[in-house]
């Protein structure tokens, strides 16, 4: 099995899509830690369907070709939109063309080549950002609710949007500990998604749960 | 399968007027078996549409989509409504020739528009198969 994530393309089954895919496809793996497939819907095979919804369940990353409104395209972006995946739309048409559904999104447009590369790069960065912070988040809670049932505390959490922005700046200060080391991930998460973040008794509380769980 | 406690179906059409003879009927077949239904225009104006069409399937246990026309919207819906389990009943107008692969194997409602007093019929004998399931099933 691979430990890269992926990267998974939805786009209509045309040969300008293949060519187009494997530019992408090339700058994405040399750049990232992410491997790329596509999904390549050509109308004819049903039993692919399984395996696209396979993919974009298994996707850290969703990149999705909307030009031309494939029907295809878009029953398969709203799965992934379904499934909560990060999501990055691109378009060679107009932004007004886009469909009513998603035209709210961010878009990138391929009418300014010359940027597609730098605003993919950028779209990358905050979908996997975002990424991460929803398996923190969800780790974080786990953690939090052991931490709730044993002290018998009564703290309440942030949202995940309070928790990514707290996120952001304790790494910027700090580096992320392993998952797999208990004590530290726990006294670096648990932090950062009490709501009342200056509550020093919850705070105090946590150092003495931590200690006691890895004595 | 059909979930009773949920009183809400939404239907996903395109938005170009052509349907509304379809929605009309869609709702009154739907109101004699004390279910609401829920369509795009639920969704208030400055609302985050993406998020607001999926709080609306989530309320409800199926969604019934006019997919004759391969209209990306609808299609969306359709995803997203999969996505999250639901039950999906395409409709399909009888001159169509073919439908999307992503749809092949639902159990689809072909209907006649020029004819349109069979579809609560058609749409009626659909969701009786649920009804029969559920009754089975208590």
């Amino acid at each position: 099995m691979s430990q890269k994530g992926l990267c998974f393309f939805l786009m209509p089954f045309l040969p300008h899509a293949g060519y187009f895919y494997e530019y992408l496809k090339q700058h994405i793996e040399a750049t990232t830690d992410l491997e790329c497939r596509r999904a390549d819907t050509s109308n004819e095979s049903v039993p692919i369907i399984d395996e696209i919804r396979q993919s974009i369940q298994q996707a850290d990353v969703i990149i999705a070709d909307c030009t031309g409104a494939n029907a295809n395209v878009f029953y398969e972006l709203g799965y992934a939109h379904a499934l909560n995946k990060p999501t990055i739309l691109i378009t060679a048409d107009k932004p007004e063309h886009t469909p009513f559904d998603v035209r709210h999104l961010r878009l990138i447009l391929l009418q300014e080549p010359e940027r597609l590369l730098p605003h993919l790069d950028d779209a990358l960065q905050s979908a996997l950002a975002q990424r991460v912070s929803e398996t923190l988040y969800a780790k974080a809670l786990e953690l939090f609710e052991a931490f709730r049932r044993d002290q018998d505390v009564r703290a309440e959490v942030c949202s995940l949007l309070e928790f990514a922005a707290r996120l952001r700046g304790a790494s910027a200060k700090a580096d992320l500990p392993s998952v797999n080391d208990d004590a530290r991930f726990a006294s670096f998460v648990l932090p950062l998604i009490i709501a009342n973040s200056s509550d020093l008794t919850v705070m105090r509380q946590i150092i003495g749960w931590v200690d006691k769980k890895t004595a | 399968m059909f979930d009773y406690n949920k009183r809400y179906i939404y239907l996903s059409t395109p938005q170009n007027g052509q349907y509304e003879n379809v929605i009309q009927l869609v709702r009154d077949v739907l109101r004699r078996h004390n279910i609401e239904l829920l369509t795009i225009s639920d969704v208030d104006t400055g609302d985050d549409v993406k998020l607001s069409v999926k709080r609306l399937i989530e309320q409800s246990s199926l969604v019934i989509a006019e997919i004759s026309d391969l209209n990306p919207n609808v299609m969306y819906e359709v995803g997203i409504g999969q996505g999250l389990n639901r039950l999906i009943m395409p409709l399909v107008r009888q001159d169509v020739k073919t439908i999307p692969v992503d749809l092949a194997l639902f159990w689809t409602v072909i209907y006649d528009p020029s004819d349109l007093r069979q579809l609560p019929r058609l749409i009626e004998r659909w969701l009786d198969t649920y009804l029969q399931d559920k009754r089975e099933a208590v």
